[in-house]
């Protein structure tokens, strides 16, 4: 005799009681159409007119849009040009860094809880923060990098921030310095690498090497591929640095594309035209992130499938 | 029967205590003051504020104060959503777009409803003109662009020190001369020495802020000017203009006696720090920065930037002032804004040197001089006292950002050509002249002062 009923399947829940299911996905389902699916809406309708922020926004149709693509904001090919080139140089030395140093942690027979640790600090700093300590690290005549350097007899070569060649260089480094999150992720994989796939690759009589590109780096691919497309993205969306060490320059070198967003919404007040422009980043990273995962998605294993 | 009579007469007491709190509680004005400024000068305005109220029973004075990166912003979302303070002090880039939405009570007509004040008591360009006989704002203080030096440096490298005197200023090239002589390397040889190494300096004779206060103060005191004189086009192709750029990228690029461009967004606290570490000898900015200079360890002077081979020419700024329309008290708005502007109410403020008078009786009148310039009294130099406070004896002009319509954008175009020229990648000619169409098509105009 059956004492209750048995389950049916995952959907039948769903069916049997669908005002429960929405009242307890109530306060997510809310919070997002209120605060985020609301405010792209609107806008979206921004976007398409003239706004100060404050007075009626104005119709202009696709004047926005048009005045990012036929050279009338001279701003604009020099964001995106800052923006490419900070995430295509800038994730894969991210990446292969934090990488590096999940690997020397997890490897370490004594001490590995002090390095983590020492790697991880400088993420739990504020960004505002350790941008202040790299610029006046960095500061080409006063700084304490170039003045080290300069004591020990070398010559510094470098402006870091202050020249139109080693600005994003030296940004992609500052980044480097916090990449304690990634590095716990990548510490995270590793560890849950099984360990008698390495005692099998001893018994084959393989390296090192070998364990590292056909064990590890297979086994740990998921963690890999969340963590490039989270640092794409993050790269992509940049702010801090340009705001607090830069504004943008010298000569636009590091005008980030965020950056050039803030400064049209609010130093310009053209928040219409700052609609656009961050309308243009969300179809493009919409398009990015999808073609990443595609192509990530045939190489990333999935233990068990 | 005794019970019930005491029990009326309580009934009665608290009607009327309520009554009466209630009355005090309408005549009780609020008044929202917004501002930005450095912790210290976040204080004094509560303290003027807190005088205030202790003067006034009647008015609530509420301080927002806002730090400057985010004023903008924050005041943007204010007044979109109908929340402005009744008084606030603005950017003039702010200014100037809100004023043409008519978003600022005409100071015009309160100042002539006060018999207490005359635009005549105050100094030129106080006020923001909106339009004939509209006043959208007042300044809130007066600054000047000057030098600063460290007295000390030059008693140990046994150079005179500079003329705060305008009508004695050095030549450009005797400046140049000097600045040499500031600069020393680390084997204790200056940049005019021929055994002198760029690369080792551990002294440099001079900085300045890279933004358009300290370049402005040098375009204008060479005779040059950002826009045309009529404003209505981009005028930094002008020979005079790019000479004066070229030649403080000279400073850097060809003299090595300014040290490698931080760029304009750097601090001023860097700029007093290096002053006072003696990793340079002298710098170019505001007045405010006396405030910094004064609160620490450094025995310095003011004086007046080297003649250029035009007429002497003061750059001083202005921010505004303003109340807005939608205020429910214009009239006790005024009275506050008025009080804030009299230097007898917040004398810290003025000979602390943070901020400089904006009645002129407090440049003429030698009484009141004293108390906030004195030398011996104040935090002011002697090198202050003998020429900034005559300043309106020569030119003098607002500084680009005071006084160009829509200065932020063309700010943003200008500063990024002249990033490469202090880099020395470009020549000045070359990066302004290449500007000049962008530029151009964004030209507004000036504001204008009275």
């Amino acid at each position: 005799m059956k004492t209750h009923r048995q389950p049916e399947g995952k959907i039948s829940a769903a069916r049997e009681y669908p005002l429960a299911g929405w009242l307890f996905t109530a306060p997510a389902t809310l919070g997002f159409l209120l605060f985020t699916v609301g405010p792209m809406l609107i806008s979206l309708y921004y976007s398409f007119t003239s706004f100060d922020g404050i007075t009626q926004p104005v119709f202009v149709g696709l004047a926005n849009y048009r005045r990012l693509f036929d050279g009338s904001d001279i701003f604009f090919p020099k964001a995106v040009a800052a923006t490419a080139k900070y995430a295509l140089l800038g994730t894969p030395v991210y990446l292969l860094f934090s990488l590096a140093m999940a690997l020397l942690i997890h490897s370490m027979k004594r001490g590995r809880g002090f390095f983590r640790f020492s790697v991880f600090l400088p993420a739990v700093i504020p960004m505002i923060a350790s941008c202040l300590i790299w610029k006046w690290l960095c500061d080409p005549s006063l700084g304490v990098i170039n003045n080290t350097l300069k004591a020990m007899g070398i010559v510094p070569q470098t402006k870091w921030f202050y020249s139109v060649e080693s600005s994003l260089p030296t940004m992609v480094l500052m980044w480097m310095w916090g990449c304690g999150t990634t590095m716990i992720v990548f510490l995270a994989g590793l560890q849950d690498v099984p360990q008698e796939l390495y005692e099998a690759m001893d018994v084959d009589g393989g390296n090192s090497l070998h364990k590292l590109a056909f064990i590890t780096l297979p086994m740990i691919s998921p963690s890999t591929m969340f963590c490039g497309i989270v640092s794409f993205v993050t790269a992509i969306q940049c702010f801090v640095p340009a705001y607090s060490i830069t504004n943008g320059g010298p000569n636009n070198s590091t005008l980030f594309y965020i950056f050039y967003m803030y400064r049209e919404a609010f130093s310009f007040r053209n928040m219409g035209g700052a609609c656009a422009i961050a309308w243009v980043m969300f179809v493009v990273l919409l398009v990015l992130t999808q073609i990443l995962s595609r192509i990530c998605g045939k190489w990333v294993y999935y233990g068990g499938e | 029967m005794k019970f019930t009579r005491m029990l009326s007469f309580l009934l009665v007491l608290c009607l009327f205590t309520g009554l009466a709190s209630a009355v005090a509680e309408e005549e009780k004005i609020t008044l929202r003051y917004a501002y930005w400024g450095s912790t210290y000068e976040n204080e004094a305005m509560q303290s003027i504020a807190a005088k205030y109220e202790e003067e006034n029973p009647n008015i609530d004075i509420e301080c927002i104060y806002i730090p400057n990166s985010d004023y903008t912003t924050k005041m943007t979302a204010m007044i979109a959503s109908g929340d402005e303070p009744d008084i606030a002090n603005l950017f003039p880039s702010d200014f100037i777009g809100w004023a043409e939405q008519g978003r600022f009570v005409n100071l015009y007509e309160m100042l002539e409803n006060d018999e207490r004040y005359s635009v005549d008591d105050f100094i030129p360009n106080c006020f923001f003109e909106t339009a004939d006989g509209v006043a959208g704002g007042r300044s809130i203080a007066n600054e000047l662009i000057q030098l600063y030096y460290n007295v000390d440096l030059f008693n140990e490298l046994g150079v005179d020190p500079l003329p705060a005197n305008p009508d004695e200023a050095l030549t450009w090239d005797e400046f140049v001369d000097v600045l040499c002589r500031l600069t020393v390397d680390a084997n204790g040889n200056n940049a005019l020495s021929e055994d002198f190494d760029p690369n080792q300096i551990v002294t440099y004779g001079f900085d300045f802020a890279k933004n358009n206060m300290t370049w402005g103060s040098f375009v204008y005191q060479n005779g040059g000017s950002i826009l045309t004189e009529d404003g209505s086009a981009y005028n930094m192709t002008d020979p005079k203009t790019v000479d004066a750029i070229q030649k403080l990228s000279d400073l850097i690029n060809v003299y090595h006696v300014t040290p490698d461009p931080l760029t304009s967004s750097t601090s001023n606290m860097s700029v007093t720090a290096a002053l006072q570490s003696k990793q340079v000898a002298v710098i170019c900015d505001g007045t405010w920065t006396n405030l910094d200079l004064s609160s620490i360890d450094i025995n310095y002077d003011v004086a007046c930037l080297p003649d250029m081979g035009s007429e002497h020419c003061f750059e001083t700024t202005a921010s505004a002032c303003v109340i807005f329309n939608s205020t429910e008290h214009p009239q006790e708005a005024w009275d506050f804004m008025m009080y804030l502007c009299d230097p007898a109410n917040a004398l810290d403020l003025y000979s602390s040197g943070l901020w400089m008078p904006i009645m002129q009786a407090w440049y003429d009148d030698a009484e009141l001089l004293a108390k906030w310039a004195d030398p011996e009294t104040t935090s002011h130099t002697a090198g202050f006292h003998d020429s900034a406070v005559n300043y309106t004896a020569y030119n003098y002009r607002l500084a680009p950002e005071s006084c160009v319509v829509d200065w932020a954008k063309l700010d943003a175009i200008i500063e990024s050509a002249l990033d490469s020229v202090w880099l020395g990648e470009a020549t000045a000619e070359d990066a302004l002249t290449e500007i000049a169409t962008p530029v151009n098509a964004l030209v507004k105009g000036f504001i204008t002062f009275k």
